[in-house]
């Protein structure tokens, strides 16, 4: 396991910790946070077990993409303010993302490779999702600041992430068909931005009021 | 890779970071800039509000106060034209009786008259606000509750009806407090003006209370107070309020004229 790895995965673990020690106090979209962020976790060290097994780490990310689909779906679901129509194109949207990357893991870029065109389109959903979600806190910009909103650094973080992944792969996955690797620096990049995503994560676990635990009901 | 080749992502990824962090700017400036507009039509709804709202009661309360007068007033009225009528056919001692319940029910007609000028603001237009003030004292000061000494050394400002009415309820609301919850023997207002102030001072030595405890304990301070605080709110007045257990309650209201 590299230093690397470590504190990755160190990292997720702790965000984890940290979310079920909050759990109850969660709005359900925050809860599905703190699931996708076991999925992340799980499939990580999924991809170590087929490192040790098959000397090749990429089939775990071939169940990590659609995966991350089912996850940002439903917490995006929950949070943004739908139309009927637009509600209907968000899951037509969804289940076309899982097909195609379904599709792209069987036929295009099968289990030994690293799925960079089902991340290609995770990304583009994400962001789309995203800069959604900002102009929906634009349009309903409550009473305090948008840092103190979880909401934000969910967004922010994913924002960040996903359009850094998205200029990576798009602009070495033609390299990579023609020199067949890329350069190192720009895993670290990818390395050192999935960090900050994360981070932002933990802050949006960290922020916002405590839930009530009870439920009232009819003003008794 | 050639030199050539790592320059142009370098470029193009500090542009989207750089554009990332641009962009998180920008959202933040414009999410103040959103939320100071929202704050603002907030304002404007919940002072709209509360103007229907004062509405609505002074209305309820000129219903009411004409009710007493034209109703309870007339009734009693004629109820003490009856008994001066047959106290002339009774015996001695029912005419003792008779002249008891007349000078009851004269006092009775006296105190609806009152209370009906009390609840009817319409009647400041014609009496000013301090003569109206002086009127309710009169009549509190009847009853044997509280003491309430009123000093006004000065010549009336012209309010607007408005004003006027805000500064008359909450004087009424104060001097209702100071009833309920003082346990207060005496009650000064004072009526004064100071470099295009005109204040309203109330001073009471009753059991005061911790008011900076209390606001910050509970986080309201009484629905009485708050409302006291909205209605000078409304009219661009200042509230300031001093009391400690044990010594009293001082309020202030300075309304700029």
């Amino acid at each position: 396991m590299t230093p690397r790895f470590a504190l990755y995965t160190l990292l997720l673990f702790v965000i984890v910790i940290y979310g079920f020690k909050r759990y109850s106090y969660y709005q359900s979209w925050r809860k599905w946070l703190v699931w996708t962020i076991v999925a992340a976790l799980f499939f990580e060290l999924l991809s170590r077990v087929f490192i040790y097994f098959f000397h090749n780490s990429m089939p775990g990310y071939h169940f990590l993409v659609p995966a991350f689909f089912i996850f940002y779906s439903t917490i995006y679901f929950k949070t943004l303010n739908f139309s009927r129509f637009r509600k209907v194109l968000f899951l037509f949207l969804t289940f076309l993302g899982i097909s195609i990357s379904i599709f792209n893991s069987l036929y295009i870029q099968k289990t030994d490779s690293f799925p960079s065109n089902g991340f290609l389109i995770l990304s583009l959903l994400v962001i789309t999702y995203s800069l959604m979600g900002f102009y929906n806190m634009l349009k309903n910009p409550g009473l305090q600041s948008p840092l103190k909103e979880p909401f934000f650094w969910f967004i922010s973080g994913n924002l960040f992430f996903y359009s850094i992944t998205f200029f990576v792969f798009a602009y070495f996955n033609p390299l990579l068909k023609k020199a067949g690797s890329i350069p190192d620096w720009s895993y670290n990049i990818i390395y050192v931005s999935n960090l900050g995503m994360y981070l932002c994560y933990l802050k949006c676990l960290m922020s916002g009021e405590k839930q009530p635990l009870i439920n009232i009901t009819n003003g008794k | 890779m050639e030199n050539s080749d790592i320059i142009i992502p370098v470029i193009a990824g500090t542009v989207l970071i750089g554009t990332f962090f641009v962009f998180i700017g920008y959202f933040v400036y414009l999410h103040y800039k959103t939320r100071q507009t929202f704050d603002w039509e907030r304002q404007q709804l919940k002072q709209a509000l509360l103007q229907t709202e004062v509405e609505i009661r002074e209305q309820t309360l000129i219903d009411i106060s004409r009710e007493l007068h034209d109703n309870f007033g007339q009734i009693a009225s004629l109820i003490k034209i009856n008994l001066n009528l047959i106290s002339d056919d009774l015996s001695r001692e029912d005419k003792i009786k008779v002249t008891e319940s007349i000078s009851l029910l004269k006092r009775m007609i006296t105190d609806i008259k009152s209370l009906s000028v009390s609840l009817n603001v319409e009647s400041l237009s014609n009496i000013g606000l301090q003569e109206a003030i002086q009127l309710d004292v009169q009549r509190i000061n009847k009853t044997g509750y509280l003491q309430i000494t009123v000093t006004n050394s000065l010549t009336p400002p012209v309010l607007s009806t408005v004003v006027a009415t805000f500064l008359y309820r909450i004087t009424q609301e104060i001097i209702n407090n100071t009833m309920k919850h003082a346990n207060a023997g005496t009650l000064q207002i004072s009526f004064s003006c100071l470099n295009h102030m005109f204040m309203i001072d109330f001073k009471d030595n009753g059991k005061g209370f911790d008011y900076t405890s209390d606001a910050s304990n509970t986080g309201h301070t009484g629905s009485g107070l708050n409302n006291i605080k909205e209605r000078c709110k409304m009219i661009g007045a200042a509230f300031t309020i001093e009391s400690q257990p044990g010594s009293g309650t001082h309020i202030l209201i300075s309304l700029p004229i």
